[in-house]
């Protein structure tokens, strides 16, 4: 198992260098520069570009300026942004609480009722309502989370009035955030939600069909042991697969959420950031979301080798 | 939903064909694909022949009645500008129907030749073009799109660019698992014996067996890319005014839901029943070749 965690750790820290090199470069591309977004978008004249290209350190080839970024980066120090002026941390840190605890809302949502939802199923099949479960599962996940967003909000957030229908509840407490991110997190994770109880339920069937499941039967286990046991130890792998591959996707669409419920969230201000070409800021969020995902992608497939003993053997002679 | 979960539902299809209950099956089956083909049928029309079927001017304003609900003059209602909705849902058809036609062809040129060649050369080359896709799995999928979009500006043709750039390497990954299957068959070792070039037993001889995969695939991609598309449009960062397209109308219709909520049912029923039906049409199209295959 060391063995196997070594491995992932060093991958892991080469993916997040690639990463950063290439969303430096992309938004190095970007045309335009900070001396002509602070002049209103007229061509600056040649002295006042030489200045903020210095100011800026726009004036070191390229590797340097990486080099410089990185380390200012592993300093905390995430640049200006150039549309407040003030540091992009003090403009980010604000708002990492609402998308964190939304997306997390949205993950426990998905897991909790997707995955025993999908083994009920499992275990129930062929039944109508497994058929209609189907069918409806196959709808959700076609439904964009914008619109089921927007939906929730005139349905419950207008009509019932059960949920606020916008905002965060950014100034109370733990419950009335709950409260406003109830609805967002639904719309969030509905679709996931769907998909993960239909690969859990193909998986757990599949399983259930594998002789040790039949041996497991014959000896006598009751039929929740068999289940719980057997049968849904070994349909793991694939659930762990998509609920991980969830949630990079919860992480993407956690912007388009809160950009729907006009939460304050690094979604909205991603958004906003790329509309004013504020790249600082751009970067530093894109960064955040990026690490939060290659951080779970490595969680994932650390649970891969907890789950199936042969994957921690992989690259070791038998 | 995403591309990656795409592929995992393959193999739930897969897994699914292999045990029976909860599936489509028969005469049902038959019913909701002709629906589904129909409604395609209906949206390619509707965006072929657009001008000879909107009733209105899609971008003519009529500002003293905006978030107006449907009419006898105006079926669908009007928008936050007072303009045809109806006649926008139809319009709207070209480039909902253009972007994910663009990023799925891009996927498929670049996709399934990279795929092919990782599997059939295997070693360095396998390794440079999979680490080459890692790179782009590494970012979750509609942040990459955002941030290439931020790079370049927000247009149709860049949001279409930044969606491919995330579906080339998932097409690339899926052709390569299915390659390399084919690879260790009989018969392409037979292909190499007979001195065959390699594009050969790629195109002529390995492509049929994979055609099942790679259609239903395509048909996928192509449902998620309209989504893709759709989100970032929403975002503001997809085709611009007075391009329309169907996420771009639900962004406006947001602002104004609380006055009308017509505005953003149309669009989001026109997006829905569009996904839907490729999800079907995808899944009989697996079924259809995995029987085919059953009766050889």
């Amino acid at each position: 198992m060391a063995r196997y965690l070594a491995g992932r750790i060093v991958m892991l820290i080469a993916v997040l260098i690639t990463s950063t090199i290439i969303i430096f470069i992309l938004l190095h591309l970007a045309p335009g520069n900070p001396a002509t977004l602070l002049n209103g978008g007229h061509p600056p004249s040649p002295a006042t570009l030489k200045y903020f290209n210095r100011l800026y350190g726009l004036d070191r080839p390229l590797p340097i300026q990486y080099l410089i970024w990185l380390r200012h980066l592993v300093e905390g120090n995430l640049g200006q942004s150039v549309a407040t002026r003030t540091s992009v941390s003090s403009v980010i840190l604000p708002r990492i609480g609402l998308t964190l605890f939304l997306t997390i809302y949205a993950v426990a949502i998905m897991v909790v009722i997707g995955v025993p939802l999908g083994v009920l199923s499992a275990v129930f099949r062929s039944g109508p309502t497994d058929f209609l479960a189907s069918v409806g599962s196959l709808t959700l996940t076609a439904i964009p989370t914008y619109v089921t967003g927007v939906v929730m909000a005139v349905v419950f957030g207008v009509v019932l009035n059960w949920f606020p229908a916008l905002g965060g509840g950014d100034t109370g407490s733990f419950l009335t955030r709950l409260d406003h991110l109830t609805m967002p997190a639904i719309a969030l994770g509905l679709s996931s939600l769907a998909l993960a109880s239909r690969i859990t339920r193909s998986a757990v069937i599949g399983e259930l069909e594998k002789p040790h499941v039949t041996g497991a039967r014959a000896r006598g286990f009751s039929p929740t042991r068999v289940v719980a046991k057997h049968g849904v130890r070994g349909a793991l792998v694939p659930v762990v697969t998509i609920v991980g591959a969830q949630v990079g996707y919860l992480l993407g669409g956690a912007v388009v959420i809160e950009y729907a419920f006009g939460l304050n969230g690094l979604g909205t201000l991603l958004v906003s950031s790329v509309q004013g070409k504020d790249y600082a800021v751009v970067q530093a969020i894109a960064l955040f979301i990026t690490a939060e995902f290659l951080i779970i992608s490595f969680v994932v497939d650390l649970l891969y080798g907890v789950i199936d003993p042969r994957v921690r053997l992989v690259g070791r002679t038998a | 939903m995403s591309a990656v979960a795409g592929d995992l539902l393959v193999f739930e299809r897969d897994t699914a064909s292999r045990v029976a209950g909860g599936r489509l099956e028969g005469l049902f089956q038959r019913v909701v694909v002709i629906v589904s083909a129909l409604v395609l049928f209906v949206i390619i029309c509707c965006a072929l022949f657009a001008p000879w079927l909107a009733p209105h001017n899609p971008n003519t304003i009529h500002l003293l009645n905006p978030y107006t609900g449907p009419s006898a003059h105006f079926p669908f209602g009007q928008d936050s500008a007072g303009r045809d909705i109806f006649s926008r849902l139809i319009y709207g058809a070209r480039l909902s129907l253009l972007g994910p036609a663009i990023v799925v062809g891009l996927a498929f040129v670049l996709g399934v030749p990279l795929g092919f060649l990782a599997a059939y050369r295997g070693g360095f080359v396998d390794g440079l073009i999979s680490r080459c896709f890692d790179v782009v799995f590494a970012f979750p999928p509609l942040l990459l799109a955002v941030v290439i979009v931020a790079t370049f500006g927000a247009s149709f043709m860049t949001a279409v660019l930044a969606v491919a750039i995330t579906y080339i390497p998932l097409m690339g990954r899926v052709v390569r698992s299915a390659a390399l299957v084919e690879r260790s068959k009989t018969y392409v070792e037979e292909c190499r014996l007979q001195g065959y070039g390699a594009w050969r037993v790629l195109f002529v001889h390995m492509m049929p067996n994979i055609a099942r995969v790679l259609i239903s695939q395509t048909t996928l991609y192509f449902a998620y890319g309209l989504l893709d598309l759709s989100a970032l449009s929403f975002l503001g960062l997809g085709a611009q005014p007075p391009q329309i397209d169907w996420g771009g109308m639900l962004e406006n219709a947001n602002q104004g839901v609380f006055q009308s909520a017509s505005g953003v049912a149309f669009p989001a029923v026109a997006i829905v029943l569009l996904v839907v039906s490729l999800n079907f049409i995808a899944d009989w199209a697996l079924d259809y070749q995995s029987r085919k295959a059953g009766q050889l």
